[in-house]
């Protein structure tokens, strides 16, 4: 029953909008359905409403033909500069090259990127094995963080100023006692020596039994 | 039917007694089983102690010549640092030396009367037995330094050799109690656990020898700090000789 009545409503409702499409008006397509009268009214009302809607959405001609005239001018000539710093890219960048430039880009990443790994593992790596010879000493510092390295110190020029030959003298002072400092690197021999003496008592292994 | 019921006794005790043994036979088989590994483990623990022996005697030879390797690495690169040293320092000293010459020109080319020269002299010669007092005190400092690195290095030498020969040992006693259990017909899980147990032993021993061996390290940093003392009052010393030789050389030049 219930589907007898969705079948008739959807006839009522196709037979309706025919009607008024075929412009007949609402009182009309009612006293040919009397029995659903205000389903009837209540889908011209809908329809009419509709229309009134799209009729709204399209601007009327004369306005149309303003828009387009104005939009011409505003849309730049595809012969002028786009970029003020490049004088020889002109109009739009076109959606080829733009699709061109990703994929020349993307093929060089697989390039770039492994080729990049690589050098920043070379990089590591003899960064490393520079490190293991380079003395320790080189990176300690004395109690003012000064680099410790007396070469590095170079004499005041003579100026006959008693304040400079002081000066000078007292930098020579400062620069023995960095010297005496360097020695302490020394002690990090042992510790290296030690690390390979320690591993001896690792000689038995749980697992040979 | 009279015959067929003597056979049918006849098939029923022997079903009975096949049904008998097997049930026997499966419930044999798992002790049987077992008995087997545990002999094949006896064996094994007992056969392979030899192999074992070799395993460890092998590692022990390698890490011996690495420490070998290792001493000699480090007597060499002291020695070539210290060299660096030194010649570095005998250079720095003879370009300081050489300017300071200079100064004293500069200072004789001004002084114009016979007090301002004598005064330049004198501040020479204050300046230079200055000098000569704190290298002196830093020549003998380096030289401590560097005794009492080599002796924390023969220290840990001899400390980390008796160590070594401790760890020998006790796998050697190990090793040979092992064998004996084997041929005594001791219980292979017992041979197994025991030797295991000697063996972490005498690992444990040398881990607690080498806490004290890194303990020798503090011999050399209260010598240092020592002599880090010493430097510096020669330093202060030294400022102090020359505040008063830049005194007497002003007072000589304003006087005059």
């Amino acid at each position: 029953m219930n589907k007898e009545n969705e079948q008739n409503i959807e006839e009522i409702i196709e037979k309706t909008l025919a009607y008024l499409d075929g412009g007949k008006s609402p009182a009309e397509i009612s006293r040919a359905f009397p029995e659903h009268q205000k389903t009837v009214e209540d889908i011209a009302a809908i329809a009419k409403l509709l229309q009134k809607e799209g009729e709204a959405v399209i601007p009327p001609r004369e306005l149309l033909i303003r828009i387009i005239e104005h939009a011409k001018s505003a849309v730049t000539n595809q012969a002028d500069s786009r970029y003020l710093f490049k004088k020889e890219v002109k109009g739009r960048p076109s959606l080829h090259n733009i699709t061109k430039i990703y994929e020349s880009m993307a093929s060089k990443w697989k390039i770039i990127v492994p080729a990049g790994i690589v050098v920043v593992v070379v990089l590591l790596v003899v960064f490393a094995r520079s490190g293991t010879g380079v003395p320790r000493y080189a990176d300690m510092k004395d109690n003012n963080g000064g680099a410790m390295s007396v070469t590095e110190a170079v004499p005041p020029v003579a100026t006959g100023d008693i304040d400079d030959v002081i000066a000078g003298l007292l930098d020579d002072s400062a620069n023995e006692a960095l010297a005496f400092n360097e020695e302490r690197t020394d002690i990090n021999l042992i510790e290296e020596s030690d690390q390979v003496a320690n591993d001896f008592g690792q000689s038995y292994d749980e697992k040979d039994i | 039917m009279i015959l067929a019921n003597p056979m049918m006794k006849k098939t029923s005790k022997f079903s009975t007694a096949i049904l008998v043994s097997v049930l026997t036979a499966s419930l044999a088989a798992p002790a049987f089983t077992l008995a087997q590994e545990t002999t094949s483990e006896a064996r094994g623990v007992c056969t392979r102690i030899g192999e074992i022996a070799a395993g460890i005697d092998q590692r022990m030879a390698d890490r011996e010549a690495k420490i070998q390797a290792k001493r000699q690495e480090t007597k060499d690169t002291a020695l070539a640092r210290r060299s660096e040293r030194d010649n570095k320092l005998a250079e720095y000293r003879a370009r300081w030396d050489a300017n300071r010459q200079e100064h004293y020109a500069k200072l004789d080319e001004k002084a114009a009367t016979d007090g301002q020269k004598q005064a330049v002299s004198d501040f020479k010669a204050a300046v230079e037995a200055a000098v000569s007092a704190r290298r002196t005190v830093i020549d003998s400092a380096i030289s401590a330094s560097r005794q009492s690195v080599d002796e924390a290095i023969i220290a840990r030498k001899t400390a980390v050799d008796n160590a070594k020969n401790a760890f020998k040992s006790a796998k050697t006693s190990a090793i040979e109690k092992a064998k004996n259990d084997c041929a005594a017909g001791v219980d292979s899980r017992t041979v197994r656990e025991t030797f295991r147990a000697d063996m972490k032993a005498t690992r444990d021993t040398f881990a607690a020898e080498w806490k004290a061996i890194e303990k020798l390290r503090g011999s050399f940093e209260s010598v240092h700090a020592t002599k880090k003392e010493a430097v510096q009052t020669a330093v202060a010393d030294f400022k102090v000789a020359l505040e008063q030789a830049r005194t007497d050389l002003k007072n000589a030049f304003d006087q005059e």
